[in-house]
């Protein structure tokens, strides 16, 4: 403490104001337009009141939040998305050649097949699922953790909505990186399954990457798909935190119960999207 | 004034208010004791609208804030600062920073004048020394005094403290004592601190009430709760174990 015990340590108001504002300043008057929505409360919560929520907060979004987000949630899980997809891709391809080999011993087809599940789901998928690990589980424990330590009463205490802080610039981050994360590890499932191809089967690369299969329909779900699942799982995340409640295990609970609803989400989002594209489009 | 008539709030099953009637003006400090469970924080939660009663009124210079939406209460939390508990400082933050986001988000300050006034503050709480620490790097005591300097930013005229010297050494607990005590004779500022702390209660309290099983047990003068015949609150201000006391 810089100051002596005996000393006063509080000067009066008037005092204070001279000394630490400028004349003009003087005047503490509420002038900001104020929040109309606000989470969480003791109220119950669902997930589409936070939806409602993170909507109504799109206004009030504040500068910096989303490029943090970007560098601290989307660029630090590339490695970690990449790696999955081209082991996953790599096991894919060598499981469709066995089989392939089994049935049709023509292997041609295997690159235009592999491509086109690949675009229209695999890599929004896959990406998707491991975000939900990593980032899902990230955005549940930091937010749950301030829950129950009284961080985000704080936060509303000082004027500040915690979903506005919180929840929409995560989410806002993740609808921009999710496709981008999408479109480089489906490049990484690319490469490693052309490789997979060429050293495990003698398949030519060129036969390979033929991308004859893949259509606009299949490239539309694609970027569709990953935008859906880039607003889901930061969504399902916060609000499994904003509600977490009892201490340490509650912020355990919020982030499995986070893993698990953002995975189920994005696995039914998939397939709602999927049976909806069939549907309309009949391809 | 603050008022709180008639609160009642229930979790669930569980009830832990049950009509509870309280109240402080400015320049007073009105200490609220009882035991862990009694009810208390859920109390100065009700104040500046972080939970609502089931039934009951909150009246705050006389304006019934009861009902008033999240919007309504930013005013109200400008003018009723509440210190949580733990001292809730964003750890992601440095000191100034923290203590200057009120200001940020509550008025047009810029935030070159925002953390000027916040160092300002830092030096009023003796904490001038760690404007740019991060909490992490504090002990209880300093991010306690961290959190009062935060709560005092927008100057409010009542301040609500939970439990302001739990886990602290007995030369901290008294600094802050001395903090509340000079809060309300220098600057009129009313406070209602929740407590368990003998030692304050008996040294600073203007008026205490002693909450038991969701209701008010006792209530008055440090001197009328020493007096008291209530075989509950004897037991409870000289700390007996044994006795009619039931714990939650």
């Amino acid at each position: 403490m810089s100051q002596p015990e005996d000393e006063p340590v509080l000067r009066t108001r008037d005092e204070i104001r001279r000394a630490s504002i400028p004349p003009k300043q003087t005047e503490l008057v509420v002038q900001r337009p104020m929040p109309g929505f606000v989470l969480p409360s003791d109220e119950e919560g669902n997930i589409f009141r936070t939806m409602s929520a993170v909507t109504a907060a799109f206004p009030r979004l504040e500068r910096g939040g989303v490029s943090d987000r970007i560098a601290e949630d989307g660029i630090r899980s590339l490695g970690f998305v990449a790696l999955v997809l081209a082991f996953v891709s790599s096991i894919l391809v060598y499981q469709a050649g066995i089989q392939a080999a089994r049935v049709v011993p023509d292997m041609t087809t295997i690159g235009p097949s592999y491509l086109e599940i690949l675009t229209r789901d695999l890599a929004a998928t896959l990406t998707a699922l491991m975000l939900a690990t990593r980032v899902g589980a990230g955005i549940a424990a930091e937010i749950g953790g301030m829950r129950v330590t009284d961080q985000l009463d704080a936060l509303r205490l000082s004027g500040a909505d915690p979903v506005v802080t919180l929840v929409l610039p995560r989410v806002l981050a993740s609808l921009i990186y999710t496709p981008l994360i999408t479109l480089i590890g489906g490049a990484v499932a690319v490469v490693s399954g052309v490789a997979t191809g060429y050293f495990a089967f003698e398949i030519n690369p060129t036969t390979f990457l033929d991308f004859r299969f893949v259509d606009g329909v299949d490239i539309a779900m694609g970027i569709v798909k990953s935008l859906v699942f880039g607003a889901a799982v930061p969504l399902v995340s916060s609000h499994a935190g904003l509600y977490a409640e009892g201490g340490s295990r509650g912020v355990g609970d919020a982030t499995t119960r986070a893993v698990v609803q953002s995975s189920l989400a994005v696995i039914i989002l998939g397939f709602i999207i999927g049976a909806f594209v069939e549907i309309v489009g009949g391809s | 004034m603050i008022e709180l008539i008639g609160i009642h709030k229930s979790f669930g099953e569980k009830v832990i208010l049950d009509g509870v009637d309280l109240s402080a003006k400015e320049g007073e400090i009105h200490f609220v004791i009882g035991t862990s469970g009694a009810g208390k924080s859920v109390l100065l939660k009700h104040i500046v609208g972080l939970l609502r009663p089931d039934r009951g009124q909150v009246l705050v210079d006389g304006v019934d804030v009861t009902h008033f939406t999240e919007k309504q209460f930013y005013p109200i939390r400008k003018k009723c600062a509440l210190v949580l508990q733990h001292a809730t400082l964003f750890d992601s933050m440095t000191c100034e920073e923290n203590v200057s986001l009120p200001l940020l988000k509550h008025t047009d300050l810029s935030e070159k004048a925002a953390l000027a006034r916040a160092r300002s503050l830092l030096e009023e709480v003796g904490m001038a020394d760690y404007a740019t620490a991060l909490p992490v790097r504090l002990g209880d005591g300093m991010r306690k005094s961290v959190a009062v300097a935060r709560a005092l930013a927008l100057e409010p005229e009542y301040m609500l403290f939970d439990e302001p010297t739990t886990s602290l050494d007995p030369l901290s607990a008294r600094r802050v004592d001395a903090l509340i005590a000079e809060l309300a004779e220098k600057r009129g500022v009313g406070c209602i601190v929740v407590s368990h702390d003998l030692p304050s209660i008996f040294g600073i309290a203007h008026r205490v009430t002693m909450l038991y099983k969701g209701k008010v047990l006792a209530s008055g003068t440090q001197e009328d709760l020493l007096g008291s015949t209530d075989p509950v609150v004897g037991q409870f201000i000289h700390g007996k174990p044994e006795g009619p006391l039931e714990t939650t």
